[in-house]
């Protein structure tokens, strides 16, 4: 299953790109692709997993980017 | 600007003013740093936290690390207006790099507004207002003037005039009535009209293009993976360039610490690759972004990046370069009048849906009294046979009237001839013409222009009409009596030779579009197969925007380029000039911060509508090189 996001708060392109990898290592995440230019996260994984993935999205993603928000579209 | 870009700016202000304050005014030592140091920590703060977080995380190599090390280090060496002012100019270029990175998001985003918000369905006879994804196929909606159409669907009721160029590009308006189809996207602009859905949200026409904006980043171009690939190694190995600059020259040559680890300093200041990783997919997007409101959709920066290489371009014919549909172009009649030829062929051909058959009976124009036709035939690859008024017609190919030992000049006009025999003579024929469409011409001269070396027409069709139809529009090379194998096999011999495009009208032309460099499919609006099968897809049906696509790729190209030779240019360029002994803290920010913003500002330009070229965009690639070399001057 594939879900799309709103990414908010990645101001810089090295970042995106590092957040994107952190995504992509995430256990049950099958591909991930983080548009930085229209903020937009697509991610693949399994419908059950997800709850438990967002919340690792949003860790990794503060790791890099202190103000990291998800929001689903 | 959001309210956080707004909080810095305040700060950035702030600390400017300070700084100045200070340096020109303040004579007393103590006071001087108290205020420097004061002023670095406002715009600082932020940067050495977010440091000291990713060092305990343990994310080394970041741009806010570094710069927090060269800051602190300049503060170390006593050279506190040094460090405030790298601090001030680094997060002043943070702040610009937000801020137009979001107001080139927000005109990307304007550029595909094609989704509506609401739509208004139709059930149990009352009008419900949803948003677009609550609706399922099979309703009704309705469609109000000035409303854009939610999803796609038939009309079911009224007629109105819609305004297809937020899909294809195309400013005149489309005509539909009760039966058309309707894209999503489309804006009506006469009538209200109520449309039978024939797919969710998820499955319109508008869901799969922005789908396939959006997505486009993943088919990435040689030049953003060689950025991306550049850009991990690059920090790390400035890092250990500026360790290595500190250390040994002291160790090695017993020469002085401070000294050196100035010049190291430096180095860190230059390295984050912040202008490239930003301004090279920035272009790629605008281009993408730019080239969809044209009605030109790219799947990805890979194939500007091989479009602007094309030098080969191939051509479908029919429905591509022509209009693919055919008209009568020429009656030539013997022993009857042409009238009289006109309308027998169009009774014996009444009875038949070939395109050819429609066309006669479309100039024909007159009713077709049908009890005056008997034993219609269809003569299988040959033509058709009928009685009318009593009277034996014979229509079709030369080979149908020769089987009948009728005999009859053999035209050589190109084109498809209707021969025809009335009553065991024969009377004449009927020149049928599928016509170049009218900017064919033109659209492939500027390809020319457009620095395409090559151009070839293939076609199925007979070597009459392909070459008049060739000359016509000036291909280089026609190739015809082609079947769908043998294009393929065609373009496989010209890859060969060069990078090949193929244009063709993706639905029979799959094959070709699969093996082919870069495949355009025309006239795509509502075929999700040529949406599928090509890498370009140009909604509507004009040819000029294969040409304009091939100027945009490279003038792309030509932006990426500029901006890749003059960020590693002045990045290299401040790194040795250090090592030489010009180590200006200053000038090393401004030369960062400074190509950080021309790169930026280079990449927006894809964004301004083409040939509406003001004379400041004009003069940006100049201003590139002046100001680079100004930076490099003064500061140097």
């Amino acid at each position: 299953m594939i879900k799309k996001y709103e990414v908010s708060e990645i101001d810089c392109a090295v970042c995106a790109g590092k957040i994107e990898d952190a995504i992509k290592k995430i256990d049950g995440v099958k591909s991930a692709m983080l548009n930085f230019i229209m903020q937009t996260l697509t991610v693949e994984a399994d419908e059950a997993e997800f709850e438990r993935i967002e919340k690792e999205i949003i860790k990794a993603g503060r790791k890099t980017e202190r103000n990291f928000e998800l929001k689903k579209i | 600007m959001t309210r956080r870009q707004r909080k810095n700016l305040y700060k950035i202000l702030l600390s400017v003013a300070v700084i100045l304050v200070s340096v020109i005014f303040v004579k007393n030592e103590y006071v001087k740093t108290l205020l420097l140091c004061s002023a670095y920590a406002v715009v600082g703060l932020d940067v050495l936290c977010s440091a000291l977080r990713k060092i305990f995380s343990r994310q080394l190599f970041d741009e806010e690390i570094l710069m927090s090390v060269a800051t602190v280090g300049a503060l170390v060496l006593h050279e506190f207006s040094e460090a405030a002012m790298v601090m001030t100019l680094y997060q002043l270029g943070e702040l610009f790099q937000s801020v137009a990175v979001g107001k080139s998001r927000n005109s990307i985003k304007e550029l595909m507004k094609l989704k509506v918000d609401f739509a208004t369905v139709i059930r149990d006879g009352k009008e419900i207002k949803v948003i677009p994804e609550g609706i399922s196929k099979g309703e009704t909606i309705l469609v109000i003037p000035g409303e854009k159409v939610a999803l796609d669907g038939i009309i079911e009721e009224g007629e109105s005039s819609f305004d297809t160029s937020s899909l294809t590009g195309e400013s005149v308006p489309r005509e539909l009535k009760a039966g058309d189809h309707v894209f999503s996207g489309m804006i009506n602009i006469q009538s209200p009209v109520k449309i039978k859905t024939e797919s969710v949200y998820t499955e319109s026409t508008v869901a799969k293009i922005l789908n396939l904006v959006e997505t486009s980043s993943f088919y990435k171009s040689q030049s953003e993976k060689f950025i991306t690939k550049f850009s991990r190694k690059y920090t790390p190995c400035v890092f250990f360039a500026a360790l290595a600059t500190a250390i040994i020259p002291t160790l090695l040559f017993g020469q002085s610490f401070l000294i050196w680890l100035r010049r190291a300093l430096v180095f860190l200041i230059v390295s984050c690759p912040c202008a490239l990783v930003i301004s090279v997919p920035l272009s790629f997007f605008g281009a993408i972004g730019a080239a969809s409101k044209q009605g030109v959709l790219i799947k990805g920066s890979e194939y500007i990046e091989t479009l602007s290489k094309v030098s080969i371009v191939a051509f479908d014919k029919t429905g591509t370069v022509t209009k693919g549909e055919f008209s009568v172009s020429k009656i030539s009649a013997l022993d009857v009048n042409e009238e009289k030829l006109l309308e027998i062929t169009a009774y014996a051909e009444s009875f038949s849906n070939h395109p050819i058959a429609l066309s006669i009976i479309k100039e024909y124009g007159k009713e077709i009294q049908k009890e005056r036709i008997k034993n219609v035939v269809t003569i299988h690859g040959k033509g058709i046979s009928a009685e009318i008024d009593g009277k034996k017609v014979l229509a079709g190919s030369r080979q149908l009237l020769i089987d009948n030992e009728i005999h009859i000049p053999y035209n050589d006009d190109g084109g498809t001839c209707v021969y025809v025999a009335y009553d065991n003579s024969a009377v004449g024929f009927i020149l049928l013409e599928d016509k170049a469409k009218k900017n064919a011409a033109k659209s492939l001269q500027a390809l020319k222009q457009s620095g395409i070396k090559h151009i070839v027409m293939l076609t199925g069709d007979n070597e009459n009409s392909a070459q008049k139809v060739g000359k016509e529009v000036g291909a280089d090379e026609v190739y015809s009596g082609l079947l769908p194998q043998d294009k393929v096999e065609k373009v496989l011999q010209m890859k060969e030779k060069g990078v090949t495009a193929f244009v063709g009208d993706g639905i029979n032309d799959a094959p070709v579009l699969s093996c082919v460099d870069v495949g355009f499919a025309m006239g795509a609006l509502g075929s999700d197969a040529a949406v599928e099968a090509a890498d370009i897809v140009i909604m509507n049906d004009d040819l000029s925007a294969v040409a304009d696509a091939v100027t945009l790729s490279k003038k792309t190209m030509k932006i990426v380029r500029q901006n890749i030779a003059l960020s590693l240019g002045v990045k290299f360029g401040v790194m040795i000039l250090s090592i030489l002994g010009f180590d200006n803290m200053y000038a090393a920010i401004f030369a960062d911060v400074g190509v950080m913003i021309i790169a930026v500002l280079n990449s927006m330009r894809m964004m301004k509508k083409k040939r509406a070229a003001s004379p400041f965009v004009a003069l940006l690639p100049s201003a590139n090189t002046v100001s680079c070399v100004l930076i490099l001057r003064k500061f140097l």
